[in-house]
């Protein structure tokens, strides 16, 4: 919900009728709550596997003369045959309602009926008002939820309501897919010719009927004219917008790794409010362009309003340009101040609800509190900063032709350097290092608010730095096969902040785990206030027992399995959407082995290299002998943060040949004077 | 049933000891330093009053104050205090100082919400709670929380536990409950206090002064297969003899009372429609055999019902009538358990509501007291003389008859009788009870390609996980999930089926893979490593650091068989089998063997049996070498060589 929007009043200005007047001439709707038969039972095969299937989805919005103007009429009606008892969820349904001030949604003409076979003959159970409740979720949604009686295996359920609401710029969305097929889902609108919504369109799969066009429209608002205490009732008759998407026999939606919001992948239609235009009255630009949703948000009390005032940490701020002349540190140390002012209390908002300096008066604040803070504070510091409103990986993709505002839910901040590069920050994890956002904000482009509308642009959020893994071995082996030596590790980029997260104990653990080093060696201590801008760095002593036991005098070494990738992160052989990193991805091993007197090699692995198309990376392996030491490279890059699902199996044929790799062995054996 | 058991609170008034200096409270330099030794957070100071007004009514009072070491810690300055048709909160207060022990901030009513704690699995409830944050950005920070409540419920008597969690460290925490002489003596129950620490028990004026205190507590870390943090954590339970919710009182000073209570607020609730009651009679001719015919009423309900929860006032104790059950098709675990039992009764075989503590560590059974969050069905049967319980889960649609999951199996419940309760044990699956029976075939090409045919038979405890994917996946999720479970480096799987096994006394679930396995043996040069261990190799266990300090708990029993069967191309010869293995030891026992069978073909088996219990804290050495020598043999490897080259 956008709350810039909710404030704006719609003010409804005096309204002459026409004559004419006229009945839209409806299509046939799909559904009919209550029209039930026996046909609607008879399963498809293609729904076969599925728990419950959408039989029918249908909504209809309509923009209605009301008191005090227009309002909004939401009807839904849905059908859903409930398969199997991992269905009977989709029995319980819950209608969030958002009201603010005295403007509400209300639920009416809520009813629900439950159909069963019994014997060839239908039977049909009604939804008391038992089943409906009720709930408060917090100061601006309730929750209307209820449940369907009688539900059972090859029950077909249907329930129907009406949501009227007084928010005219809050159109509902329409999700015509689900996690459950779909057999029929369609929407329809009527907007009278004073309103203009612009629509946002997100599928992978085609519409089987996409249309608009133009109707007669009547409808009646009382209103209280100049000069008169009483309500008068306007019959108003204008043309209206129809429009009509459905789709037909929809997949459930698949969920697979390394995807960002579901949002960005269901079939879905969404609205914007864009113009007011009222009889006889110039039109109302209410939509947003990226213009205007900057300068709106500037004019926020709880986005741009503090950034012009002087911050609550500003003292501190003046002088840090003496001690850090060069920008970049200077940066890193208002991002420091600035965490110890505000704790991020998890909450990714662009708005931040208090006042920045009752944020830094609480000790905590959302992500707007904390990197609005942080914007005012390095322009306190002498930088050129500006906040970079985005969304995030959970909350889904904005679309650049589209300016949406609740397409957003986060803000960090951007430094233009000296020379004129990017620079970008975020002061909401103490482990994020300036210059890095987390990973969470990875997720196309942000943009840039400034009080310059010409500086006002696109910014890319695809990082800098990549996930990147190091280790480098140096191990002496012994006769029965244990290596011995030391190792050194690095974690560098979006790996450095995973391992900072994941803490150095557990990190060892882990390591030592790898290793299957059992000896009781004392756990390395890290400084503590490691510097988080460089890589997290660990050296320890190892010991890998030996354990292929070959055949006397032989010894089998697989040692690149204690140090790099075993098994492929990516197990689906299909793929139906892109594979989302977030980053670029390297992971470096060097082993060098000194092997123990009277030993010479057998056999060696081959050194080899594979490379993905279209630039997609490479995996570099080299096993080389010089003298009686073996030196073994493993070198894995893959630096593209998405892969198209056409590239799929060759990524993922990748990392196959990567853990295959790893895991082959080398062959030495003992030199025995009988060997020619 | 709601699990209730609230928040632990309150105190006493706390005495201002820092006159002194009066602004400054909590300074970090004034806590011994050994109690931040593992700790995120340090509990400075812990009061909880527990005031006892009448039978039905008491208040909590508590003032506590935390110092939040590292972000870890953070939750700490999160109060929650939770409220609901019995509860109503009288204040919450909270200031939050600096390491130095300078006051930051003092929380605003505003800055406290209020919330709905009702779950995505209830329909409604009466759940709620304010919640108060104080978390701030520069650590140490000292969050400082006074609050009271008082509530009309009095089954729930709180439970003191010092060390609310791991890794905290505790300066001070004092416990007192005041119990008016008018009423019987408070029960309490102590657990793991520390020798020093004494309850002080005092008359003063009308009221019998119950007390008890803490100091320097270290915080505890759980250490590898480590008992549940719950059993190795101080605390003392409390509980009343006489209790009230919603005027219907109660006696809580024996289990024969509790159960009382319950049954006889159900009691009457089993009046069923006509309709449902004539079926019932008719099965009852059409099926003489007991056992049969509690199956098929069984069946009956879990066909024609659902789990939906409705958790209001009293309904959090009192099941809807089955009345209502059946006309609507739903009810929670009350609802439907009474249900059953009305079923039952109409169908000529008598049972009995249970109150179990669902997942969740055993109930302590030597102190009566509410300790349950769930209800299922007990069905006292016989057979040629001798008892044959079946146990009913009647909030599942799929639950097999007479059998509980890991849920509450293995501990006891109270069976609510009409002459009051009786603790019973639930049926506890051993390791012969839950095993797993594999058989592999896997045919390996020249270029050390395999396929391979596995069909693998998981019994009781061990097919609770696949049979839940098998009744809420589709067959497209169960292999995704079968895929992101098997830990081969690289593999496709070509076909899979999950299906339950035929009916026998435990359930169990067979499940069948058809793997590609590219590169599933390692060439190099004329070497081929093949490792026969295809599907159940186990982890090596963490290495030991330092001394162990508590027992360890092996809380699963079970029995593992595995049969791989591997065939070659005829130009790989073996060059090395793996030795055989055999370990036997008190936690369990293992063998492994690889031979060479005459038809050419190699033969792997396995079997693996781990015992479920409590050891000594001295023998841990002896079994990290136990598992240690598992993990090893699970990876040894087969060694051919390439005749062809």
């Amino acid at each position: 919900m956008n709350p810039l929007r909710i404030r704006q009043r719609v003010l409804l200005l005096a309204i002459v009728c026409c004559g004419f007047s006229g009945q839209a001439q409806a299509q046939a709707d799909p559904i009919k709550f209550g029209k039930v038969s026996v046909a609607d039972f008879t399963p498809l095969a293609a729904d076969s596997a599925a728990p419950a299937v959408v039989l029918c989805d249908f909504g209809v919005s309509k923009v209605v003369g009301g008191d005090d103007g227009f309002r909004l009429n939401f009807e839904r009606t849905t059908r859903i045959l409930i398969r199997r008892k991992a269905g009977y969820d989709w029995a319980t349904v819950e209608v969030p309602l958002y009201h603010h001030d005295e403007r509400t949604e209300r639920i009416k003409a809520l009813k629900g009926t439950t159909y069963n076979l019994e014997g060839g003959k239908l039977v049909a159970t009604k939804m008391g008002n038992e089943s409906i409740f009720r709930d408060k979720v917090d100061e601006h949604f309730n929750n209307c939820r209820f449940t369907l009686p009688n539900v059972k295996e090859g029950s077909i359920i249907e329930f129907t309501y009406t949501l009227d609401s007084d928010f005219l710029f809050n159109l509902q969305d329409w999700q015509f897919q689900y996690t459950i097929p779909v057999r029929w889902s369609e929407y329809r609108t009527l907007i009278p010719a004073y309103f203009r919504y612009k629509q946002i369109t997100r599928t992978y799969l085609p519409f089987t009927i996409q249309e608009e066009k133009s109707v007669p429209y009547s409808t009646r608002v009382s209103q209280t004219l100049d000069g008169r205490l009483d309500k008068q009732d306007i019959p108003i008759s204008t043309n209206a917008l129809s429009s009509r998407w459905a789709m037909q026999n929809i997949p459930a939606l698949q969920k697979e790794p390394f995807m960002t919001s579901n949002r960005d992948y269901f079939s879905s239609v969404e609205f914007e409010l864009a113009v007011i235009q009222y009889y006889n009255q110039p039109p109302k630009d209410v939509a947003n362009t990226w213009e205007k949703i900057a300068e709106d948000l500037l004019k926020e009390e709880y986005f741009g309003h503090d950034l012009n005032r002087t911050s609550p940490i500003a003292a501190a701020m003046a002088e840090l340009p003496a001690r850090y002349p060069e920008e970049q540190a200077r940066a890193a140390a208002v991002v420091a101040q600035v965490q110890q002012a505000v704790k991020y209390n998890g909450e990714e908002r662009f708005l931040t609800q208090v006042s920045l300096k009752q944020a830094v008066k609480n000790g905590q604040g959302n992500s707007a509190a904390v990197n609005l803070l942080l914007v005012q504070a390095l322009r306190e510091a002498g930088l050129n900063a500006n906040p970079l409103l985005l969304s995030t990986r959970s909350h889904g993709h904005v679309l650049l032709d589209m300016p949406v505002l609740n397409h957003f839910n986060y803000v960090a901040a951007h430094v233009r350097l000296a020379d004129g590069k990017d620079f970008l920050l975020d002061a909401t994890d103490p482990l994020l290092p300036a210059g890095m956002l987390p990973e969470r904000c990875l997720n196309g482009q942000g943009r840039l608010i400034t009080d310059i509308p010409a500086q006002n642009r696109w910014v890319s959020l695809a990082p800098a730095q990549r996930h990147t893994e190091y280790s480098n071995a140096n191990l002496t082996l012994a006769p029965d096969g244990t290596l011995q030596g030391k190792g050194h590790w690095e974690w560098g980029g979006y790996a450095g902040l995973e391992a900072r997260a994941t803490g150095t104990t557990d990190l060892v653990r882990t390591l030592r785990q790898h290793l299957g080093d059992e000896t009781p060696n004392p756990a390395p201590v890290l400084p503590a206030a490691a510097d988080i801008s460089k890589p997290l760095a660990l050296d320890m002593t190892v010991q890998i027992p030996g354990s292929e036991a070959g055949a006397a005098g032989t010894i089998y070494l697989a040692p690149m399995k204690h140090f790099g990738l075993t098994s492929n992160p990516l197990r689906a052989e299909n793929r139906y959407f892109p594979v989302d990193f977030g980053t670029g991805r390297d992971r470096t091993h060097l082993l060098t082995i000194t092997l123990p007197k009277g030993y010479s090699v057998a056999e060696l692995p081959k050194s080899q290299v594979f490379t993905l198309p279209n630039g997609g990376g490479q995996f570099q392996y080299s096993c080389l002998q010089q003298g009686n030491t073996i030196s073994i490279t493993s070198r894995l890059s893959l630096p593209k943060t998405q892969y198209p699902t056409t590239e799929y199996s060759a990524l993922r044929e990748l990392y196959d040949r990567v853990a295959a790799k790893h895991a082959e062995p080398l062959v030495l054996s003992k030199i025995t004077n009988t060997q020619p | 049933m709601r699990l209730h058991f609230p928040l632990i609170a309150g105190l006493l008034a706390f005495t201002s000891t820092a006159g002194a200096s009066p602004k400054v409270r909590f300074p970090v330099a004034a806590m011994p330093a050994a109690l931040r030794e593992n700790a995120h957070a340090v509990v400075r100071l812990y009061d909880h009053t527990f005031t006892v007004k009448s039978a039905g009514q008491a208040v909590n009072t508590l003032h506590f104050a935390i110092t939040v070491l590292d972000e870890q810690g953070d939750d700490y300055a999160t109060d929650i205090v939770s409220y609901d048709r019995f509860t109503s909160i009288n204040y919450l207060r909270g200031t939050v100082y600096d390491a130095n022990g300078k006051l930051l901030r003092t929380l605003r009513s505003s800055d406290i919400k209020d919330v709905s704690l009702s779950s995505g699995a209830n329909l409604s409830d009466d759940n709620r709670a304010q919640v108060a944050r104080l978390q701030q950005g520069s650590y140490p920070y000292t969050v400082e929380f006074e609050e009271e409540y008082t509530t009309s419920n009095t089954l729930f008597y709180p439970v003191w536990r010092p060390l609310l969690n791991t890794h905290l460290g505790v300066e001070q925490s004092h416990f007192q409950v005041l119990m008016p002489g008018s009423l019987p003596a408070l029960r309490y129950r102590e657990l793991n206090l520390p020798a020093e620490v004494q309850a002080k028990h005092q008359t003063v004026g009308n009221q019998i002064v119950h007390e008890w205190s803490i100091a320097n507590l270290p915080a505890l870390e759980l250490e590898a297969y480590s008992l549940p943090a719950r059993e190795l954590l101080p605390a003392v339970y409390t509980a009343p003899s006489q209790f009230e919710v919603q005027g219907h009182t109660g006696d809580l000073s024996t289990w024969e009372g509790l159960g009382k209570w319950e049954y006889k607020l159900n009691e009457g609730r089993n009046v069923l429609p006509e309709a449902v009651t004539a079926r019932m009679k008719e099965l009852a001719q059409r099926v003489p055999d007991m056992r049969e015919r509690t199956r098929q009423v069984y069946e009956y309900l879990q066909g024609s019902t659902r789990y939906i929860s409705v958790q209001l006032g009293i309904g959090g104790w009192q099941s809807a009538p089955a009345t209502e059950v059946a006309t609507r098709g739903y009810g929670d675990c009350k609802g439907l358990s009474n249900y059953g039992m009305a079923l039952l009764q109409a169908a000529g075989v008598p049972s009995y509501c249970a109150l179990a503590g669902a997942d969740q560590p055993d109930i302590q059974t030597d102190f009566p007291s509410n300790q349950f969050n769930h209800m299922i069905l007990c069905v006292p049967l016989a057979q040629a003389g001798r008892r044959d319980t079946v146990w009913l889960e009647c909030t599942s649609q799929t639950a097999p008859f007479n059998y509980l999951g890991d849920f509450t199996a293995g501990r006891h419940v109270l069976l609510l009788t009409p002459e009051g309760g009786r603790l019973v044990r639930t049926p506890v699956y051993q390791s012969t009870d839950n095993t797993q029976f594999r058989r592999a075939d896997v045919q390996l090409d020249e270029l050390g390609n395999a396929k391979a045919t596995v069909r693998t038979r998981s019994a009781a405890l061990q097919q609770d996980d696949l049979a839940s994917y098998m009744h809420n996946l589709t067959p497209e999720d169960q292999k995704k999930r079968a895929y992101s479970q098997i830990g081969i480096p690289s593999f496709t799987i070509s076909r899979y089926n999950l299906a339950a096994a035929p009916a026998a006394p435990l359930p169990a679930m067979v499940e069948t893979l058809e793997l590609t396995l590219p590169r599933y043996a390692t060439i190099t040069g004329k070497r081929v490593f093949v490792a026969p261990n295809l599907l159940n190799q186990s982890a090596a266990p963490e290495p030991m650091l330092g001394e162990r300090k508590t027992d360890m708990w092996q809380s699963f029993a079970f029995l593992d068989a595995d049969t791989v069967h591997l065939l070659m191309p005829r130009s790989l010869q073996p060059e090395t089998m793996p030795a055989p293995v055999q370990l036997s030891s008190r936690f369990g026992s293992y063998s492994a063997q690889t031979q060479a069978l005459p038809d050419g073909t190699v033969q792997y088996i396995r079997r693996l049996q781990l015992n479920r219990g409590r050891f000594p804290k001295a023998e841990y050495p002896a079994y990290l070498e136990f598992r240690r020598k598992i993990s090893k043999a699970d990876k040894s490897t087969l060694v051919f060589l390439k005749t062809d080259v």
